[in-house]
């Protein structure tokens, strides 16, 4: 990677980057000032996270964090809770902590660790807190009595429900949706939402972003989330921007044709402001989520023979890629399995034939499970992935023994093979399926090294350089905004991300562990206070 | 926070089926017939519908009301919101709701079961004669199209018009093999057609009518391996087992010996051979008990289907082995 001495930054942009001397020319005709706060610093590309949900972790950033792992979030230090007694003591500490009658959400159960969490566990922790405790991959939740009283549920109709245990005080699956239906007006009370996009904002400084993307705007009322999303980060003192992506299933009420969508999406950067703007870029679903378990599989599919889930019917995908497609627009997809990956490549191939396009930045979202054959007509295709890396830290392993089987597990996220087909990949979060830390989420694709340290797949590891490129310059490119930021050369924006210690010095092992000093956005100084 | 209040519990039937299936052509049809039944039906895309004008009493944005009292309304951001919301103002008879072409149909049954206020009507599948068994084979979505036949309590045949006759029938056999169901053939033709075939055939309405079908969707779910998906804690609920069939076991005997089995058991299902009533022949028989009712049926398939003679037993958890000593077949 090249590197330089000086940057010299006028009304928020890079005027040019290179040394004192070779700067020369600018400094001799204008006005300046020489700032060295950062001469014993590293200077890179501000981080760029493509792919994250601020909405989403605005309803679960208010509750108290309770995982297998740990978290470094803003405002605390979470140490991670790895056996029933550790996350039994942590509920009973949460508790004493707490003002009388507010309700306690712990987020993280997960049963590999925590052993199963029951009502009458919950009932001997508080027999009046309501007390909720969400599985780590949102799909379940166990509550205790004071809780059942304060979600106001129809009993005997709970009793009735499959997917309710009330025994054990369990909600799962569709059960879960009689919970959130109890529980909604709670979590999203907008004081609240908006006290967890407050935290958002945290965090996303903290990773050291000072772009990102939220990969569908609107998932809980359009209009609404615009409106938190203005109140709460167009502010002068919010260090990054957000690159907005519609998605067009958009307001199911609205009943618009293809086309008609196609037209509210292209109006959508009408309303764009200074932080918060939409382009072209749309988000469309092919299979089920990651943690939950719900990918499509090829052959030989799930170990235990359960059933992934389509998001989006085949035909009907295929229908509105193709509309999207013909627009223009840029198409970002979800996809977790390899079926699933096989039918956006079928589909993909489909388009091209049809009506070629060039530079169409269609990107595969997460890229969970795929083979190295799809990786290669990714790669003649001219796709795109922006990709989850942290699976394969933390759940890898739990797949290996539950879900794939130890060869296809080992190989998630394969990023290694995308570097060598060169096809361009960015890193995301997905925030909060992984910490919104890229140099974190760079070193688990550096590294593939799971929580336990096993190395996973050891030809799937990047290198540095693609490393770094996927935090930065790439993940620019993914969200179609390389002419503007995602690496230091003059005209960009003076956004960078400041480090304590040089990656290319410490080395993929320690990348991790590298300690960042702040942002600068738009070349405004933000430190990140520890 | 809301509390559904209701001493009547509404019967929740869903109609499913993969794209192209038929399901709009049919939710059309229960709308609009004579069966003086008050129907809250549930769509995905309200805009398909497409209902006589002289038959609508008002529209608006979400909601279409009938001159028969039925109402049709769009499934807007949740399931459980349009329940509440027909629930709470149309006091239905019977609520249908569609389920997605790629939906399994079990999972949203588990609403039936399970939502304030409601319990479970049938699951009445429908597929396309003359695509079915095509779609069954198909990379993206064979096991999803075979998964939806399956959780069917009622499995409606379409466009057999276009399918032909020997078409329709291979497929008739192929659903009965694939499920133990015999299809109903209904024919998507011209509007008179569909609604002769309704009066043709009121077991299509009636299954919508059936008190105790919620006994028999409850069985059929609970033994769909769908259900055991949510992992350990679906798990917990009913465990299954195999039973053998003594050899010279006849068909009366069966049905008398499954009718005493306690209520714990949930569904029993298995083709298994057995003497015919002058005992003198021992032929397959398709053998269920769903909730508490038993049905036997010899098998009218042109091969005589493999069997081990089992019949598969799902029994609420903690109650199987009680129930295996006391199994007294004679």
């Amino acid at each position: 990677m090249p590197t330089a001495e000086a940057i010299a930054v006028r009304d928020g942009r890079i005027v040019e980057v290179g040394t004192l001397e070779t700067l020369r020319p600018w400094l001799d005709r204008y006005e300046h000032e020489i700032d060295d706060t950062f001469a014993d610093h590293v200077i890179l590309p501000g981080f760029i996270d493509p792919h994250l949900h601020p909405s989403m972790a605005a309803i679960l950033l208010p509750m108290n964090f309770t995982t297998a792992v740990d978290w470094d979030l803003p405002w605390s230090k979470i140490d991670a809770v790895r056996t029933p007694a550790e996350f039994h003591k942590r509920l009973v500490q949460l508790n004493r902590e707490m003002e009388s009658g507010e309700p306690l959400f712990a987020w993280g159960h997960h049963p590999l660790w925590h052993g199963p969490v029951n009502r009458q566990a919950l009932n001997e922790i508080s027999a009046e807190r309501p007390i909720v405790v969400w599985h780590r991959g949102y799909h379940s939740l166990v509550v205790n009595d004071a809780c059942l009283d304060w979600m106001n549920l129809d009993l005997e109709a709970a009793a009735r429900h499959p997917h309710i245990d009330l025994d054990r005080g369990t909600f799962f699956e569709t059960g879960l949706s009689v919970a959130n239906r109890q529980m909604r007006a709670f979590l999203l009370e907008p004081a609240r939402f908006r006290s967890g996009l407050e935290r958002m904002r945290e965090v996303i400084h903290h990773g050291g972003h000072t772009t990102i993307g939220d990969a569908a705007m609107g998932m809980y009322g359009f209009e609404q989330e615009w409106d938190d999303l203005q109140a709460v980060m167009e502010q002068p003192d919010t260090p990054f921007r957000i690159q907005l992506m519609a998605f067009p299933s958009g307001s199911p009420r609205a009943k618009l044709t293809d086309e008609q969508m196609v037209e509210r999406i292209l109006s959508y950067p009408t309303r764009n402001t200074h932080r918060l703007r939409f382009s072209d870029h749309v988000k469309m679903f092919a299979d089920g989520g990651f943690f939950a378990e719900l990918l499509m599989l090829k052959p030989p599919g799930h170990l235990d023979g359960r059933h992934g889930e389509w998001l989006t019917s085949p035909e009907r995908f295929e229908q509105l890629a193709r509309v999207m497609w013909n627009a223009g627009l840029k198409i970002h997809v979800h996809s977790t399995g390899d079926l699933g990956a096989e039918l956006i490549l079928t589909t993909l191939e489909k388009l091209m034939w049809e009506r070629p396009r060039f530079d169409h930045r269609f990107t595969f979202e997460h890229f969970g499970l795929s083979t190295s054959q799809q990786v290669d007509r990714m790669a003649q295709l001219g796709a795109l992935a922006s990709v989850n890396s942290y699976y394969v830290h933390e759940i890898s392993r739990a797949f290996a023994d539950n879900v794939l089987g130890y060869e296809r597990a080992s190989q998630m996220s394969r990023m290694g093979s995308l570097e060598r087909a060169g096809v361009r990949f960015a890193i995301h979060s997905d925030f909060t399926m992984s910490p919104a830390k890229p140099l974190f989420n760079a070193w688990v694709a550096a590294n593939r090294r799971t929580e336990s340290g096993e190395i996973m797949a050891p030809n799937e590891r990047v290198s540095l350089d693609a490393a770094m490129r996927a935090i930065t310059a790439n993940a620019a490119f993914v969200l179609g905004l390389e002419d503007e930021v995602g690496s230091l050369r003059w005209g960009k924006q003076a956004d960078f991300t400041i480090l304590e210690a040089d990656p290319y010095e410490v080395g993929v092992e320690g990348l991790r562990d590298i300690p960042l000093w702040g942002t600068v956005f738009e070349g405004q100084k933000f430190p990140i206070r520890s | 926070m809301t509390q559904t209040t209701s001493s009547a519990l509404v019967p929740v039937s869903i109609i499913g089926g993969y794209l192209g299936a038929g399901k709009t052509t049919y939710i059309n049809r229960i709308l609009t017939g004579d069966h003086g039944q008050r129907l809250a039906v549930l769509v995905n895309d309200f805009g398909a519908i497409n209902i006589d004008a002289s038959l609508i009493a008002s529209t608006d944005a979400e909601m279409v009301t009938l001159e028969n009292g039925c109402v049709c309304c769009s499934i807007a951001d949740s399931l459980g919101d349009s329940l509440d919301f027909v629930l709470d103002t149309q006091k239905p008879d019977h609520i249908v709701i569609e389920a997605s072409g790629v939906a399994d149909p079990a999972k949203i049954a588990n609403y039936g079961l399970g939502w304030p206020g409601c319990r479970l009507g049938a699951v009445v599948v429908l597929a396309d004669a003359d695509a079915i068994r095509n779609q069954a084979q198909d990379q993206f979505v064979g096991e999803l199209v075979v998964r939806q036949l399956r959780s069917a309590d009622r499995v409606l045949l379409s466009k057999a018009d276009i399918a032909g006759t020997a078409q329709t029938e291979a497929t008739v056999d192929w659903i009965y093999d694939l499920t133990g169901l015999t299809p109903i053939v209904v024919n998507n033709g011209s509007a008179s057609d569909e609604l002769d075939n309704v009066h043709a055939d009121p077991s299509i309405l009636s299954a919508l009518r059936q008190p105790d079908f919620e006994n028999y969707s409850m069985a059929t779910l609970s033994i769909n391996s769908e259900i055991s998906k949510g992992g350990q804690d679906a798990n917990q609920m009913f465990e299954t087992f195999e039973v053998l069939v003594p050899p010279a076991m006849s068909r009366e005997k069966m049905e008398a010996t499954l009718s005493k089995w306690p209520e714990s058991v949930v569904r029993v299902k298995g083709i298994v051979e057995l003497c015919d009533a002058n005992n003198s022949e021992r032929r397959p028989c398709v053998v269920q008990r769903v909730g508490v009712r038993v049905t036997t049926d010899w098998w009218t398939g042109v091969e005589r289907p493999p069997t081990n003679n089992e019949l598969s037993v799902v029994v609420l958890r903690g109650q199987a082995n009680e129930l295996k000593t006391d199994i007294d077949w004679y």
